[in-house]
């Protein structure tokens, strides 16, 4: 019987000096662009004044407005401006689930509208400002769309409002 | 007497840098994670603390404007003044706002100029929107009728 040789593999290391020279670059290039606070934005616009006519529609239109007061936040609906919710604040702090729901259950039953009015009076604190925009804008659940029928199709929203309009209380 | 040179081999040991490597790549990993695709890059100035928000839009290259939580005003990194409900601060704001807003009308196309333009407002969240709306109103006279909110991403 013969002997099975025994095979030394000897692997040749292997060349890392140009693997190291790229990952020094890249490391250099994500240092500088590295910004440790992370920075989003928040899309607004600024109320446009008009002097022609509102266009004839057949269905009243939405018009959401959300007020936001010292000890309530006021959702406000149709062209006439009645008061279609008022939550007050719980203890102390305002009520933004409930918000949430309510803007949401609307725009379920006007999927053709994309704007909501933001009126705060003029102690209200840009925080809750911004609470107040991600409560109008981001969907319940954590959910990143919801599709609801619509014209006898199908239509997928991504936000509850996508556009605000930042407008002062008067 | 006749002494016989010795020829020394010089044998060069070759560095371990698995180690190194191992830095490198956590190193990598964290500035990946860090890693922020916005073109817009800020240096808040003092006194100004972001607001959270769970947007998350990225924020683009334009005018910034940074209201801190003592009323300064900076556009662009120079300082305009102080918010005052007594002295007309507004008009100044509009005057700088309306010069920033003709350099960047003469770098985008005739036809687009009437568009509404975008501005880069940083506020601290503890400001009353009485002092914002001065801002956005000034914005606004100058010709930037779209805003964009910068806030903080919730970790």
């Amino acid at each position: 019987m013969r002997k099975r040789e025994r095979k030394e593999f000897k692997g040749e290391k292997l060349n890392l000096v140009p693997v190291m020279d790229a990952v020094f670059i890249f490391i250099f290039f994500l240092l500088f662009s590295a910004q440790f606070i992370k920075i989003f934005e928040i899309d607004s616009d600024a109320p446009i004044v008009s002097n022609k006519a509102p266009p004839v529609e057949k269905k009243e239109p939405l018009n959401l407005v959300v007020k936001i007061h010292e000890g309530e936040i006021k959702v406000l609906v149709n062209n006439s401006g009645s008061v279609h919710r008022v939550i007050q604040k719980s203890n102390g702090r305002y009520n933004l689930k409930r918000l949430k729901s309510v803007v949401f259950n609307l725009r379920k039953n006007h999927l053709d509208e994309d704007h909501v009015i933001i009126s705060p009076s003029p102690k209200i604190r840009y925080e809750t400002i911004i609470e107040v925009i991600d409560a109008v804008k981001i969907l319940p659940e954590g959910k990143k769309s919801f599709t609801f029928p619509y014209k006898g199709a199908f239509k997928t929203i991504n936000k509850i409002f996508s556009q605000i309009v930042l407008e002062p209380n008067t | 007497m006749k002494m016989k040179r010795r020829n020394r081999e010089v044998v060069v040991e070759e560095l371990d840098i698995t180690s190194l490597l191992d830095i490198l790549v956590i190193l990598l990993v964290f500035l990946l994670m860090s890693f922020n695709a916005s073109d817009l890059t800020i240096d808040l100035i003092n006194n100004l603390t972001l607001p959270y928000s769970k947007s998350m839009g990225m924020a683009n290259h334009g005018v910034v404007v940074q209201v801190n939580n003592k009323k300064e005003i900076w556009v662009n990194k120079n300082r305009v003044g102080v918010l005052s409900s007594s002295a007309p601060s507004d008009v100044k704001i509009t005057r700088v706002l309306r010069k920033l807003a003709s350099v960047e009308n003469q770098k985008i196309d005739k036809s687009r100029q009437d568009e509404p333009k975008y501005i880069n407002l940083i506020f601290d969240k503890g400001l009353e929107y009485q002092d914002i709306q001065v801002v956005l109103h000034s914005a606004a006279e100058a010709g930037f009728g779209k805003y964009k909110l910068i806030v903080q991403g919730v970790e």
